[in-house]
């Protein structure tokens, strides 16, 4: 992997911790360059106003500093975007199972505590399982761990049961 | 002879008599004519003596006929007489002795019959004790065996009911046991997402995520 190819990866990385926010932005990346280098025949900067104009969506194209865009043309942009693709595709995800939606902010946050407290490299899945009732579980390079408070019910399930029975006289 | 065979001797003495006549008649043939008076005479002189001695020898035979038949008569009847008295002596002593034997054999066999009319009424009535008391030893053995069997069915059965009763009670124990699992699950469920705020939840998925860490969950 080179030195400009681990860059983009960083930037891209930096503010997408999940696989569908990755695939998102380099959708997005994707249109854009296609509209500044072979539509639009503005300058950089004009077609990143233009562009980021079009809807909600697009203004999140502005997270990219000017530098990032600079490197694409129309000879390299197709392997440039390919070899991103096929990066993003080796990482390995990590899916959090939850009982409750989160906001995007909190899944944010919590991507930030991930790059802070893990080493590896990992894409974020989120799922909702309303049973788990508190916790979460997690799927990791194929193993599974439950630490969701029905995980804790069943592991306690003799002791729940006795001091049911116990409660009931 | 004589006796014996009368009509023999009459033809004989005919023959002889015809004979006679006919020597003599030949011979007064051939005598001369004039001898015929004398030779007639000499010849019924012959004629006569042997008509006289035919006689004597008919009586003779006739008289020694009737001894020897008087004879023979009181013979035959002397010797049957004591035939008679022999085979009816023989007879009597036989049939007593007969009588006797057949006494003795009658007596021999009622005592024979008595004996055995004992022996088998013996013999009968020790088999029949025997078979009463095989009977009973079997009936008993079987009244024993019967009520074994029915005491073991009666436990296997009680056994077998025990085993289904503890059987049924312990799945409907774990059915009880998961129903209040799934129930306390359920409550939880229903209540803990009202009552837990957001900033809890979340703090409990970073709890997860900091166990994760230290179990080295994500290497």
């Amino acid at each position: 992997m080179n030195q400009p190819m681990d860059n983009n990866l960083n930037i891209l990385l930096a503010s997408s911790f999940t696989k569908p926010q990755v695939i998102k932005r380099i959708s997005l990346l994707h249109d854009f360059l296609n509209y500044w280098l072979f539509g639009s025949n503005l300058p950089l900067e004009k077609a990143l106003a233009e562009f980021a104009g079009k809807d909600f969506d697009s203004k999140l194209i502005g997270s990219f500093s000017t530098n990032f865009f600079r490197q694409f043309n129309t000879e390299n942009v197709t392997k440039l975007l390919k070899d991103l693709n096929d990066q993003v595709n080796k990482f390995q995800l990590l899916t959090i199972t939850i009982p409750v939606f989160l906001p995007e902010h909190e899944v944010v946050r919590i991507g930030h505590y991930l790059r802070t407290n893990f080493k590896a490299k990992f894409l974020i899945e989120l799922k909702v399982d309303p049973s788990l009732i508190a916790g979460a579980a997690l799927t990791y390079g194929g193993n599974y761990k439950d630490y969701s408070l029905k995980a804790r019910i069943a592991e306690n399930r003799s002791a729940i049961i006795e001091d049911f029975k116990k409660g009931l006289g | 002879m004589i006796i014996l065979m009368p009509e023999l001797f009459f033809i004989a003495i005919i023959v002889i008599l015809t004979i006679l006549y006919l020597l003599e008649r030949n011979r007064a043939d051939h005598l001369e004519q004039n001898n015929l008076d004398q030779s007639q005479q000499k010849g019924w002189n012959i004629i006569h003596r042997a008509i006289q001695k035919a006689q004597n020898i008919v009586g003779t035979a006739e008289i020694e006929e009737l001894k020897l038949t008087a004879e023979s008569q009181m013979h035959t009847k002397q010797v049957e007489k004591a035939l008679e008295e022999q085979f009816k002596k023989q007879f009597q002593e036989s049939a007593a002795n007969l009588e006797s034997s057949f006494k003795t054999y009658l007596n021999q066999l009622q005592t024979q019959s008595s004996q055995n009319e004992s022996q088998l009424l013996e013999s009968s009535k020790q088999r029949v004790n025997q078979m009463l008391s095989t009977l009973e030893q079997n009936l008993t053995e079987f009244l024993n065996q019967t009520s074994q069997k029915s005491t073991t069915s009666i436990e296997l059965e009680i056994r077998s009911a025990r085993q289904l009763i503890d059987s049924y009670k312990r799945q409907q124990l774990v059915l009880v046991d998961e129903n209040i699992v799934a129930i306390i699950e359920r409550t939880l469920s229903l209540i803990l997402p009202k009552k837990i705020s957001l900033n809890d939840q979340i703090e409990l998925v970073y709890e997860a995520l900091e166990k994760a860490k230290i179990e080295k969950f994500i290497i």
